[in-house]
């Protein structure tokens, strides 16, 4: 069993790590360094404007250390074949459990570690928790960490789910600590562990390893984790998913198909049902807006959308390849130059819209402003300089 | 004469895969283009559709070249390719309207053909749905209502059997032998010589990219010293004298 989660481990950490590749390529990474550093810009101003302490901050330091207590789940790498497979060797199940246990505590921990480190400027100063206290409230949460993922384990044993009340049970903790006393945090912390310790495996002798709950749980993780990678990039079995999206129609047929222009109709019903194209349009499309929110620089303002503009340009670049390749549309008996004709359309619409959309949290960074008019030029300059002169460069080179 | 293909020589890159190609296909004629795999009946049929450039000859459909009029050529030509081609972000009746606007033909008369079409099929319940609910048959059978609901000069039809249920191949004969008879020309490549040998007019036997011997099943069986054989018996012998 020890060898067989040594397998299983080294499997699903391959393919995280594959992921993980393809999702920090360098146009993430350069939006990722913005998004950081104007976050962190933003916090620090934040942080300025706060000198007495708040009402409102003690109730949000408490939000923030439950959800990082609930960060992170218990990764059993099950597989659905294992109810069959693996029945047999239920008695040396616990073995295989606690290097999972142990293996899920890794990721937690770090972001744990990362959480109280940043959240301390503000726990100090708007909830006035001092350095002595907080580290209880370090240790406190370590503690819960590991009671709750141990929880998860017991879970797979007993029909009931009583980890969301555990949560809830810390947020109150958590609550009645910063009001009253951090030292009613440290004896709830400590008698939970010894619950946990001494009383709970006692929960669970004799009781038999519940293999659907578990495989189900464990797809159910894997399957999210999969889905917040599709946010970022293609992963197999879950993007390219058509999905007919009736409610966009009105912007279908905005765009108006003609023999001569036949093209059109086939991009436009593309882009707007494959998720693939879609999503990357509204992934960076979020993302630059995110960012220009925190910016109220006009250079970097600029850059980052004329950057982002060509960003999303650039990446469409496969639509048209992918639709060129296609054996029924070489042999259409349509005037062939509108097919870049018809795409360029397409492309400056999707462009102006991002424009368009961006330009909202440029008005609240600069309001209506000789700023904001000149970020929309430069945007409006660079959709003409890609539609216009960079992408048939590159269309024509590959029609050929 | 709808299709005539004098002389041609061609392939991909450098390569010459057909080597001085002739044949034609008449007005109310069903030709069979048979060879074994890698003979290159696929390369002829994608230098016909204009796929690909012949190196030397000529390929003339009502008399009329690629290159003389690129779009009228292209309207003359309902193709079947053997693997379906579909846009995965289309439904079935968006395919239609497609299809309807890019060769340009009248909207309400071509969906009528299309209605019958779809019903003689069974997808006339699926007009909404996308490709990837259909299987490889149903794609098949929207391939051959986008080009049968046409009337072109010619109809080019690749290995249009396989996949399809008996109910469908039935149906498909029907189409082709009613498109015959209103005056078009069809080119069929197909393995299933005991069909194609039932209701094809003629024969275009080829090999290494050459045609090894052309005409009508009484012609074959003169020509191999073979009477009363099926063209199954003539092609066995054919493959003989290929592996020798």
């Amino acid at each position: 069993m020890s060898s067989l989660w040594k397998k299983r481990l080294s499997n699903h950490q391959t393919s995280q790590l594959k992921y993980l590749r393809l999702i920090f390529n360098d146009q993430f990474v350069i939006a990722l360094i913005f998004l950081i550093g104007s976050l962190g810009f933003w916090y620090s101003n934040v942080l300025k404007t706060i000198t007495t302490e708040q009402w409102w901050a003690k109730i949000i330091v408490a939000v923030i250390l439950t959800v990082l207590v609930s960060v992170g789940h218990l990764a059993t790498l099950l597989e659905t074949a294992d109810s069959t497979f693996l029945l047999a060797k239920e008695n040396q199940l616990p073995e295989y459990l606690k290097k999972a246990r142990n293996y899920s505590y890794i990721i937690p921990f770090v972001v744990i570690a990362l959480g109280m480190f940043l959240l301390f400027p503000f726990a100090n100063i708007a909830a006035s928790i001092n350095l002595t206290e907080y580290s209880i409230y370090i240790i406190a949460t370590y503690l819960f960490k590991i009671v709750e993922i141990d929880i998860e384990k017991y879970e797979l044993y007993i029909e009931k789910n009583f980890h969301l009340v555990f949560l809830m049970g810390v947020m109150i903790t958590y609550l009645v600590s910063i009001y009253v006393s951090y030292l009613i945090l440290g004896i709830v912390a400590i008698a939970i562990t010894i619950i946990d310790m001494v009383y709970a495996k006692q929960l669970i002798r004799g009781k038999l390893f519940l293999w659907n709950k578990a495989i189900k749980k464990e797809n159910a993780r894997s399957f999210n984790i999969k889905r917040f990678y599709n946010l970022f990039t293609d992963v197999p079995g879950m993007s390219s998913k058509i999905v007919r999206r009736k409610y966009l129609d009105f912007i279908v047929n905005r765009f108006k198909a003609s023999h001569e222009h036949s093209y059109i109709y086939i991009y436009i019903r593309g882009f707007i049902r494959n998720n693939e194209y879609i999503g990357l349009f509204l992934r960076l499309t979020i993302i630059e807006m995110a960012i220009l929110f925190f910016v109220n620089n006009i250079y970097v303002a600029s850059l980052i959308s004329g950057l982002f503009i060509y960003l999303v340009g650039f990446q469409l670049k496969p639509f048209y390849k992918q639709y060129a390749s296609n054996l029924m549309q070489q042999i259409y008996p349509v005037n062939i130059g509108n097919k870049i004709k018809d795409f360029q359309k397409l492309v400056t619409s999707i462009l102006l819209t991002q424009l368009l959309i961006s330009i909202i949290p440029v008005v609240y960074a600069f309001g209506i402003s000789v700023n904001t008019i000149a970020i929309t030029g430069i945007g409006l300059l660079v959709i003409l300089l890609f539609v216009y002169i960079l992408l048939p460069k590159d269309l024509k080179k590959f029609d050929e | 004469m709808t299709l005539e293909v004098k002389d041609l020589t061609g392939g991909y890159g450098p390569l010459s895969v057909l080597k001085n190609e002739t044949f034609d296909v008449q007005k109310n004629e069903i030709v069979g283009l048979i060879g074994l795999n890698g003979a290159g009946k696929s390369t002829t049929i994608k230098h016909i559709i204009g796929l690909l450039k012949p190196r030397s000859g000529e390929i003339l459909i009502d008399n009329l070249a690629l290159a003389d009029n690129v779009e009228e050529y292209r309207k003359k030509i309902a193709y079947v390719p053997e693997m379906p081609i579909l846009y995965s972000e289309l439904t079935l009746k968006e395919h239609i309207d497609l299809t309807i606007m890019a060769y340009d033909l009248d909207h309400d008369s071509t969906w009528d053909k299309a209605k019958i079409l779809l019903e003689k099929f069974r997808l006339n319940n699926k007009l909404d749905w996308f490709p990837e609910n259909f299987s490889k048959g149903m794609k098949q059978k929207v391939m051959i209502v986008c080009a049968f609901m046409r009337d072109a000069s010619l109809f080019i039809i690749d290995e249009p059997f396989t996949g399809l249920d008996p109910i469908a191949v039935h149906d498909l004969i029907e189409l082709v032998e009613e498109k015959k008879a209103n005056g078009s020309s069809i080119l069929m490549s197909t393995h299933n010589l005991a069909t194609a040998e039932q209701y094809a007019d003629r024969f275009v036997l080829i090999n290494n990219g050459q045609i090894k011997i052309e005409g009508s099943i009484e012609q074959l069986r003169t020509s191999f010293e073979m009477p009363n054989a099926s063209l199954d018996d003539i092609y066995m012998e054919l493959t003989k004298e290929v592996i020798k």
